[in-house]
């Protein structure tokens, strides 16, 4: 059976934790420690994501003089479908494991 | 968003946080993101064209060859040429040129010097070997001088990294006049 290109778990645990965050943004380093991922392995999670239209990418305006400007994470509307459907299949698995 | 505004992204968040172990493990993700987007850009036939030209540069002797001879007053004009096309300049001068192009949109110098100088001069050292070869009796693979070839290749990779670092400081400096 061909494999969803968003069902590996690194994937399902930035959606569940931008979920989670919804409808707040979220911060790289706030998803990189919520999930436990490296920069090396979340941030090209992130590009998939934005580049499929399931994540919103913005500048945001340090408040501290001297800081440069960071990217906050959103979930689109379809990166909300997804990330629901991606926690639904997640328990349904695990509620299969466990009968 | 491009692959820059990815790595600014990266680099800006590691700039933000507190967290200096983190901080430096995101900076070599930015690092590594850098300069994969920019090998998978450099590395596509168009335009490592000239970096082929280069390496093939003396096959123009054997394309010459072919051609029927040139009257006397166009031997000397053409024998120049031949000289100047299969000396190595007119190539060093393509790589220079090359090189010096990618630097100054903003590539990191190391990079085009380094598929430069590992692509074209393994070839144009090959082409003068497959020329040797035909002629009989003269050196077999095992006797090819291959500690040559390394060492020139190195060397040619510093000499055209260190272009690239100059232009890349001009490119630099060019930008902080503008600004």
């Amino acid at each position: 059976m061909p494999r969803s290109p968003n069902a590996s778990p690194h994937t399902r645990a930035v959606l569940q934790t931008l979920l989670t965050a919804h409808p707040a943004p979220s911060y790289g380093y706030d998803l990189s420690r919520a999930t436990g991922l490296k920069s090396g392995t979340l941030y090209p999670i992130l590009q998939r994501l934005h580049a499929q239209g399931y994540l919103a990418a913005d500048w945001e305006t340090s408040p501290h003089p001297g800081k440069p400007p960071r990217h906050l994470y959103t979930l689109t509307e379809e990166g909300l479908r997804l990330a629901r459907e991606s926690g639904d299949r997640g328990a349904s698995q695990l509620r299969g494991a466990l009968t | 968003m491009r692959s820059e505004d990815w790595r600014k992204g990266i680099e800006h968040e590691a700039a933000s946080v507190e967290d200096q172990a983190w901080a430096r493990e995101a900076r070599r993700a930015a690092w590594g993101t850098r300069w994969r987007s920019e090998a998978w850009a450099l590395l596509s036939w168009q335009r490592l064209i000239p970096v082929i030209v280069a390496g093939l540069l003396p096959l123009s002797v054997f394309v010459l060859n072919l051609l029927p001879p040139f009257p006397g007053s166009l031997l000397h004009a053409v024998n120049t040429f031949v000289n100047l096309v299969t000396s190595g300049t007119s190539g060093w001068l393509l790589l220079l040129l090359w090189v010096g192009r990618y630097a100054w949109l903003g590539y990191m110098p190391w990079l085009p010097a380094a598929v430069s100088a590992f692509l074209s001069f393994p070839m144009l050292f090959f082409v003068v070997a497959f020329h040797y070869w035909q002629t009989p009796g003269e050196p077999t693979v095992s006797d090819l001088p291959w500690l040559i070839l390394i060492r020139n290749t190195l060397v040619s990779f510093s000499v055209l990294w260190g272009f690239a670092w100059a232009i890349s400081r001009l490119r630099l400096g060019h930008r902080r006049h503008l600004e």
